[in-house]
């Protein structure tokens, strides 16, 4: 116990992979002293174990369908409901965790390195490559994100492909903004000059010295922008564009209890609270990682 | 020696917008030698060492290293043959790399083999002990980061190195150090110095001769006898000399 906390915060590193893992663990330490992180974290992994552990935590087909059933209160059996069609809603929404990551991975994935490669491309040559390539951000972020997203959708179709597609080209462009002031800043410092001279070549400036130091606040934005993700899809849902049914996704399932909110309150009541709370986790978990990663 | 200068600089011009920064500047550094620059802050020095690095493109006259015209926009073998130590440590290394992948970048983009006995050899001549290989520099002295600085910039093994302020970040007790570590290893490698600084005292130590520059332009240059001496000719060099000793007597 203690020879491998010696090894991993020894001053004097003997190797490169001993001074990555021992930085990665003073984080962590410093991340552990934050309690509301520390919630967030909980809920993420939380989600990530419903997700994957989904067929033995529900406890219903979240697809079988039993009119005889529908509509009932939460009950012992059905601990959250049934829905209009008579599905039991506890185990919809387990299943939608697994929608609900695909949406978030797919988008953080696909929108991360495009905002960072054009964010440090754009701050670190300046000139008509800036100026271009930020008229196009300034385009995207002209108009609300939602309502954009909306006119993607309607021009390819609904489905969850598409809702995946419309947010990433829609999500770019403030990590691009922030990724080109960061490296604006950047690219002043004294340790890019002494780069410069030793005959390094652009991309390798960018990629190898801009990149590592944009990445941090660009993680934390991520994470912090993961909630607002979660409810752009699940507004695509309500409106009828995103996941299509069957697939249980929550925003589809707050709309179709829609009609009965007045008198079945609990048909769209369980999917907001897992909404809400999923999006509370990424929010508590970015704050914590802001406040280690972003320390200067 | 009589071959040609190592650095030769011809009617340099520098200007940023309206300002003009070096005015006509002209000198020469043997091969060799150790040619120091001074003079009060705006006075022009470091943009002149951030031409002859490259850094600085927007200059019109001559710019001659080993005999060879140097265009705005240097090509790799330069960068092998002249290296710059920056003034600041806390600024110029960077931050998320260890003192390995700080050394050992230069090496990759030149695609020199051999770096790990490099890397360790760099190390031992600027004298910091192998166990700092891999930290990071937060978790190093001023001192110790300026010798990585000192370490990354002779790993290619230039001729010429460029200094600009090397010691005045750093604390006083540090600096005599630093620069008898650059003074041995010019010793031990026949190196070319350029030395920036606004301290006199650093300049009589290190150099052999000196310029002082004021407002952009070559004011006097002198050999460090004549500094030793206080035997200056113009007005501007004397009060130098004499606001550098303003606080000796008490």
């Amino acid at each position: 116990m203690t020879t491998w906390t010696d090894y991993l915060l020894s001053d004097s590193p003997a190797s490169r992979r001993q001074a990555r893992l021992g930085q990665a663990y003073r984080k962590w330490l410093a991340f552990r002293r934050n309690p509301l992180a520390m919630v967030g974290l909980c809920i993420i992994v939380a989600l990530l174990l419903v997700a994957a552990f989904a067929p033995l935590i529900a406890t219903a087909d979240p697809l079988a369908q039993n009119l005889d059933r529908r509509l009932l209160p939460p009950s012992g059996t059905n601990i959250f409901g049934t829905d209009s069609l008579g599905r039991d809603i506890f185990s919809r929404i387990v299943y939608g965790t697994r929608v609900t990551l695909v949406i978030v991975l797919l988008v953080v994935v696909s929108v991360g390195p495009i905002g960072l490669l054009i964010g440090a491309t754009s701050g670190y040559l300046g000139g008509w490559v800036d100026r271009l390539l930020m008229r196009i951000t300034d385009v995207f972020l002209a108009f609300p994100r939602l309502v954009l997203a909306l006119a993607f959708v309607a021009a390819l179709g609904p489905g969850l492909e598409n809702a995946v597609i419309a947010i990433a080209i829609t999500a770019w462009p403030p990590y691009a903004r922030v990724a080109r002031a960061e490296t604006q800043i950047i690219r002043q410092q004294d340790y890019i000059a002494a780069i410069r001279l030793q005959g390094a070549s652009q991309w390798r400036i960018v990629w190898k010295h801009v990149v590592p130091m944009c990445l941090p606040s660009l993680i934390v934005r991520t994470t912090l922008d993961m909630a607002g993700i979660i409810l752009i899809a699940a507004g695509l849902g309500f409106l009828g564009l995103g996941a299509q049914p069957p697939i249980p996704e929550w925003g589809a399932m707050i709309s179709a209890g829609r009609e009965q909110i007045f008198d079945q309150w609990w048909v769209a009541t369980f999917p907001g609270i897992a909404i809400c709370v999923v999006a509370l986790g990424f929010n508590l978990l970015g704050d914590g990682l802001r406040d280690v990663m972003d320390a200067r | 020696m009589t071959t040609e200068p190592a650095i030769r600089v011809e009617n340099l011009n520098v200007s940023f917008g309206d300002s003009h920064v070096v005015k006509d500047l002209s000198f020469s550094v043997a091969s060799g030698e150790s040619y120091g620059i001074v003079g009060e802050s705006g006075s022009g020095k470091s943009t002149v060492l951030r031409v002859l690095s490259g850094l600085n493109r927007h200059w019109s006259g001559t710019v001659e290293i080993a005999g060879q015209t140097q265009p705005k926009i240097r090509d790799k073998a330069f960068y092998r043959a002249v290296q710059m130590v920056f003034q600041d440590p806390y600024g110029s290394l960077h931050p998320k790399k260890t003192v390995d992948d700080t050394l050992a970048e230069p090496l990759a983009i030149h695609a020199i083999g051999d770096a790990e006995t490099r890397i360790g050899r760099a190390m031992s001549e600027v004298g910091l002990p192998a166990s700092f290989r891999f930290r990071y520099p937060h978790q190093l002295s001023g001192g110790q980061r300026q010798r990585v600085a000192i370490a990354r910039a002779l790993v290619l093994e230039p001729t010429i190195l460029l200094l600009d302020e090397p010691t005045s970040a750093l604390d006083v007790s540090i600096q005599a150090e630093v620069l008898n570590l650059l003074q041995a290893l010019r010793h031990e490698r026949k190196l070319t110095y350029i030395l920036v600084s606004h301290d006199l005292a650093v300049v009589a130590h290190m150099c052999q001769r000196l310029l002082v520059m004021q407002f952009g332009q070559g004011v006097e240059e002198m050999t460090a006898q004549t500094l030793a001496a206080r035997t200056p000719k113009t007005d501007y060099a004397r009060q130098l000399l004499t606001a550098s000793e303003g606080f000796r007597r008490v």
